[in-house]
Parts: C-alpha cells; structure tokens; sequence
C-alpha cells in the first residue's frame, strides 16, 4: 500500500512581495525627491520671472506669486535685444553641432574600426587632451583666432569648438559596440570604409549621433567663456554673454529671469523631443568600455 | 597602357611628407609678436595726430548703459581729435576678460574698474599706464587720500579714480515714527543703532530694525564688516601687511556686536546680501540700513520717506569704508593717447566728474570737485547724498592687499557661523583668523 504524504499547501511569498514592492516605493520616492531638488532652482526661476521688482527676493520659496507679472517678458523683449542674441546662439551653436557630429563619426569611426599606426597612441592622447580646462588653452587660442582675423566674428566663436573629444570618445565607444560583421560582408562586397560607414554604420548609430547632437548643441548654447573674451560687438554677443551683460548695481531680476526662462526654452523643447535617442545613445556608448 | 595607379600607402607617405613640411616652413616663419614694438608705436602716432584718433574703451556696467551713453556723448560733443568706441563688459567678468585681452595682444586703450583689488591686480602686473607720463602734476590733485594710495606705485598713478562711495545709514523714517522714534535723531552711535533696532522690531509684525549683511562672502568680510570693526578700533591686517589681527579683542567686540543684534531681535537670522538687503529696505518693513550711495536714487523712490546720515560712531569713532573706481590707461593699448584724453576728461574736469557720478549714482574722486555748481545743484535736490558727502572726510580704504577678497570670505563665513548661532564669537574669529592667516602667507608668497 502506498504512503500518502500529505505535502503542505505552498506558503504565499507576500513577504519577499512586500519587501520588494517596498524597495520600489523607496527608490520611487528618493528619485522623486532628487528631482524635487534638481526642479526648484527652474521654479524659481520661472516664478521669479512672473513677480513684480519688489516680490523676487521675498523670504520664503514664495513659488506662487502674490500678483502676476506677465509684463517681465514684453518688457526684456523689448529693452534688451533678446531675439539678436538668440538667433547668434542658435546660428554659432549649429555650426558647432553639424561640425562636431562629422568630425566625431568620421574619427569615431576610425578609431573604432581602422587599423593604422599609432591608433590607440593616438586615441588615448585625445583623451588626455579632454582633461585640459579651457582656462589653460584660453590665451592660446585667443591669440591663434586673433591672427587669423576672426575677432568679433561668429566663426571665431566657433572655430574652437569644431571638433569636440568628447564626441570623438562617444561615437568611438558606441561603434565598439556594433558587430563587425555587418562591415565585414559589405567590405568582401568592395565597398570602400566611406561607404561602409555611409551606408552601414550611420543608419544604426543614429542613437548615438542624436545624443552628440544634444550634447553639442547644449555646450555651444550655454558657453560663455570663450564668446566672453572673443566678441566686444554688441549684435553678435550670445544669449548666455547677454544675460551675464543684464547683472549690474541694479539687476532687474525679472527682467533677467524672464530673459533666462526664454533662453532655456529651446533646449527644453529639443530635449523633450529627443530624450528617447538621446538615453538610447548614451547608454549604448556606456556598455563596451 | 594600364595606368599607374598610386598605392594608398604611396599616397599617405606624399601626404605625411607634404604636411610635415608646411609645419616645418611655419614654424621656421617669423615668431609671433610679443606685443606691439616700440617701434610700432612711434609710426603709429604722427598718423593719428593728423586726423581724429579712435580709442576703445571698455565700460563695466553695462545696466548703467543709458547713463554712460551720456557720457560718451558729452565727450564726443566737447570736440572732434578722439572718439572711444564702447565695448560693454559684464562687471564681474572684467579680470577674465581683459587678462586675456592684453595676453592675446588685443588690450582696449581704456577701461572703467572698480575697487582697489581688481586695480591692483592690472597694475601690479605691470600693464596700466603711468598717468604721470602725461600729467605730470597729476599727484598733486586733491584726490580721496585712499583712492590715490592704492593707485599709486613708486610715486606715480597708474590710474585715475573718477569716483567714490562711501557707507552711510539710510533709514526708514515712517518706521522710525511708527516705533515711537524722532526720525530728525537717528542714532549716532553702535549701542544706541542697537537699542533703535530692538524698539523697530518690536514695534509690529515682519518688520526688522536694522539691517547688515551676513552672507558667507568677500562682499560681507572686506565691505561691510570693517565698517563696525574700525569703530570698535580693530584692523584687518597688520601695518606691514603679515599678519592677520582682526581677531583681536577689537574685532571680538565688533563680532559680539552682530550677536547683539540678533540676540536684541534687531535683525532677522538669516543670510542677507547686498541685493537683498536692498529688496527688504524697499519693501518697507526694514528700520536702518549701511549702505553705498549707489543705491540712492531707488531708495529715494520708494514710497515711504528715508534720510541718511554717516554711519554711528563706535567706542573708537567712525569711520566708513570706502569705495572706488578708476579709469585706467592700458599700457599696451594701440592708442592710449585716446585712453588717456577719456581718462582726462572725466577725472580732471569738475563738471564732466560731476556729469559722470550724477549718472551712476556715485560720489566725486576729488575733494574740490563737490564744490561744482552742477553737483551742489543734484546734492540739494537729492536730500540723502549730503550724508555721503559728509562721510567721504572720514572714510578709509578696507584691506585690499594679497588674499583680500579671500580673507573676506572668510569674515564672511565667521558672521554667519555667528548670527546662525553655530560658533561664539571667539571661536568664529579664531577659526577665520587661522585660515586668512594660511591665504595671506600663500598670496604675500606669490606676489614675491
């Protein structure tokens, strides 16, 4: 006769459930708090740029303010030549951009699939050079564009940032990343390395071209040493150098504020846009060191 | 005939070897200039003695652009040999700005600073024109005693002050009323601000009677905190300049002086700075203020009623801190002929002084120049500058020596440490002391 065991119902795993759900809630809440931080200097800033003179630097957060100024953009529109300075920014950081993003896949993919003499030598001397400040290149570079006669230009606002190491290492590290295989067929094929990378390559890097473009564009937007010592005319200063030009004995803090909110406006809406390519590219670039 | 075609290897090696010699032929060419010649100079200035010279001046106030507009225009107007081209700097980014101008060979011919340690920091360096060289009885004007000290170096102006600011305490008369006070008898001394303070506070709600600044910064150290300091009689650094010695029992006074105020509920426990010392005076719930004159003209359009007078005497008096800014002749400037004839306009012409201050809200360089019928004109219908005036007679230069904006911070650091309630005054002194004493061995070191 054989011998029943009884075997015990399974126990419900509520407490491993519970612990994680509880670890999510403590993630969720930390994250929400780190960008509660990250958040309140921009609502600050676009609650002080709605406040009359008087309110903006009330005690207290104060972020709903006691009466409305909308007059703060008309009026910084029309006192400072805010749209002048946008359309330099936009026009010398979208030199930058297509600049930086050529050179970057071009020499990313060099690094990243050609084999020549001193490749790696030569990689690790750009990542080198990355690690030197702008401070310490500033008066060399100042004095190379001033002999070339680019002074107060927006090509010698430029001209410093065409090639960025730093998009040469991203577009590197996301090309390690792609099977060589795909190359490999196309090359017995006879296609020549252009039309590898032109073809083959680019098409599935557009991650990571998104996310240099944001990069590159994001830097060239907000740069402000270099424009600072290169421009003295008025009508090509930059949006960051205008808002810098705005402070003073008697900064009109809304002004300035309204004229800040408006300048992070583009780069907000590219961001939104974008943000997906821009995660996917990053990401992918961190993978493979 | 197949033709020859040339190997990827060939055509990198005629590449490798073209490049390397258009690197070779340019740095064989002639080396990049150090900086206009002598020479240069010499042919430069017959052409612009004929006909009229162009000057570039750098103004670092560019919120104030309306005003020196004026100026310019007044200039271009009084005749024809110069013209300055303007470049609008932001303030703060002037050191950066030009530092890298006069390395990069591009210097303006003039430029507007302000206070003695941006000053010196161009002319210790050797890169501001001796004033001298065209006046040279320049020395000999009756200018603020502190403001020529600090430009002057082996007996010669390197820059030419074209105006001041001093402290004085600004006060809300309304308040004053309202809390029981004469407003026609501020207090004229430390204790008796103390005691106005207190009733102020006391006397309705948000309302504060007193306020000073005490934000952890060089602004806090090296502006406001010397104006209490010197009236309980301490320094900030020793007369040979070594030594750090505002921790003495002068400067614990001066410290314990803050507690008080906050002990005495005079003024609210919280980081206040310049510009929102201002905001909280305008808005009417705030008794007294020390302030520079600049900030006059919005003071005076408030809609309550204010008065100044000079800052209250301590146990050793009163003395107000004093301010400055210059124009200053660039020594590498391509025409500082130009430079010079600005600078000259503005600091040697008493109307033009007085045009120029006016505009900005300032005080005059020079003692005599407040005796221009134009400035005597502005001081009666602008009833809180005689104050200033007055103030200017005993006012003296802050520290401004190696490490001074550094020291301040640190000053800074202990006010705040001290109103927050987080260290005595002893313990707040000390502890700045110790580490301004470190930044001053450093910078003296530097400096040679």
């Amino acid at each position: 006769m054989a011998t029943q065991v009884a075997i015990p119902a399974a126990r419900p795993r509520v407490g491993a459930r519970a612990r994680h759900r509880l670890g999510r809630a403590g993630v969720y809440v930390f994250l929400v708090a780190g960008a509660l931080v990250f958040l309140l200097p921009y609502v600050w800033m676009i609650s002080a740029s709605i406040k009359p003179e008087a309110d903006v630097f009330q005690t207290g957060l104060n972020p709903i303010p006691r009466e409305i100024r909308w007059q703060n953009y008309a009026d910084v529109w029309r006192q400072y030549p805010l749209g002048r300075w946008l359309l330099n920014t936009f026009l010398v950081a979208s030199i930058e951009t297509i600049s930086t993003v050529t050179t970057s896949v071009l020499a990313g993919f060099a690094f990243a699939r050609l084999r020549f003499w001193g490749r790696d030598a030569l990689f690790y001397l750009y990542l080198g050079a990355m690690m030197v400040p702008i401070q310490v290149t500033l008066i060399p570079s100042f004095i190379i564009v001033r002999q070339l006669g680019l002074l107060n230009t927006y090509q010698g606002i430029a001209v410093i940032h065409l090639v960025q190491f730093f998009g040469v290492f991203l577009m590197r590290q996301f090309l390690l990343n792609i099977p060589s295989e795909l190359e490999d067929a196309a090359r017995i094929d006879g296609c020549s390395w252009f039309r590898v990378l032109w073809q083959i390559v680019l098409p599935i890097s557009m991650p990571a071209v998104a996310a240099l473009s944001i990069l590159a564009f994001t830097a060239g937007w907000n740069d402000f040493l270099w424009p600072l010592v290169v421009i003295n005319k008025p009508d090509i200063m930059t949006i960051i150098v205008g808002l810098a030009s705005m402070r003073g004995e008697a900064t009109p803090w809304g002004l300035l504020m309204a004229a800040t909110t408006i300048s992070a406006l583009p780069l907000t809406v590219i961001y939104l846009f974008f943000q997906r390519w821009f995660t996917e590219g990053i990401t992918m670039s961190g993978i493979k060191g | 005939m197949a033709r020859r075609r040339i190997a990827r290897r060939d055509f990198l090696q005629i590449l490798g070897g073209g490049a390397t010699a258009a690197l070779v032929s340019a740095c064989a060419a002639s080396p990049a200039p150090a900086g206009p010649a002598a020479g240069a100079d010499k042919v430069a200035a017959p052409a612009a003695a004929k006909g009229t010279m162009t000057g570039t001046f750098w103004f670092n106030q560019p919120t104030q652009q309306e005003a020196f507009q004026a100026i310019i225009d007044r200039f271009h107007a009084s005749q024809t040999r110069v013209k300055m081209e303007v470049v609008l700097v932001p303030g703060t980014e002037i050191p950066a700005k030009l530092a890298t101008a006069i390395a990069g060979g591009e210097p303006p011919d003039a430029v507007r600073l302000g206070g003695p340690a941006v000053n010196s920091l161009f002319i210790n360096n050797g890169h501001a024109a001796a004033l001298d060289d065209w006046d040279p009885q320049i020395g000999t004007y009756d200018w603020l005693p502190g403001a020529q000290k600090a430009v002057t170096r082996n007996g010669k102006m390197h820059a030419m002050p074209v105006n001041s600011g001093v402290q004085a305490l600004i006060y809300n008369k309304d308040l004053y009323g309202k809390a029981g006070l004469d407003p026609a008898k501020p207090p004229t001394t430390l204790d008796e601000l103390l005691d106005v303070a207190a009733k102020i506070s006391a006397s309705g709600d948000q309302v504060w009677g007193h306020y000073t600044l005490t934000a952890p910064n060089s602004q806090t150290g090296s502006d406001y905190f010397p104006t209490i300091l010197w009236a309980f009689g301490g320094k900030e650094v020793s007369d040979d300049g070594k030594t750090v010695v505002f921790n003495s029992p002068e400067g614990l006074a001066a410290l314990q002086w803050y507690k008080d105020l906050i002990e005495r509920k005079g003024m609210p426990v919280k980081q206040v700075n310049e510009t929102q010392m201002l905001q909280d005076y305008l808005t009417g719930a705030v008794g007294s203020m020390a302030v520079f004159p600049a900030v006059v003209a919005r003071v005076a359009g408030a809609n309550f009623s204010s008065a100044s007078v000079k800052v209250p005497a301590g146990p050793k008096g009163s003395v107000a801190p004093l301010g400055f800014g210059t124009i200053m002749v660039l020594d590498k400037g391509k025409n500082k002929e130009a430079g010079w004839e600005f600078a000259r306009f503005i600091g040697l012409e008493a109307s033009n002084a007085a045009a120029w201050n006016m505009g900005f809200g300032q005080l005059p360089a020079r003692l005599s120049f407040r005796e221009d019928p134009s400035w005597k004109e502005y001081e009666a219908k602008n009833p809180l500058v005689p104050a200033y005036v007055e103030s200017q007679k005993s006012a003296d230069l802050p520290y401004f020596g190696p490490g001074a904006q550094e020291i301040g911070t640190e000053v800074g650091k202990a006010i705040e440490a001290v109103v927050f309630g987080q260290k005595s005054p002893q313990q707040a002194l000390e502890d700045a002391a110790r580490a301004s004493q470190t930044i001053l061995d450093r910078e003296r070191q530097k400096a040679g």
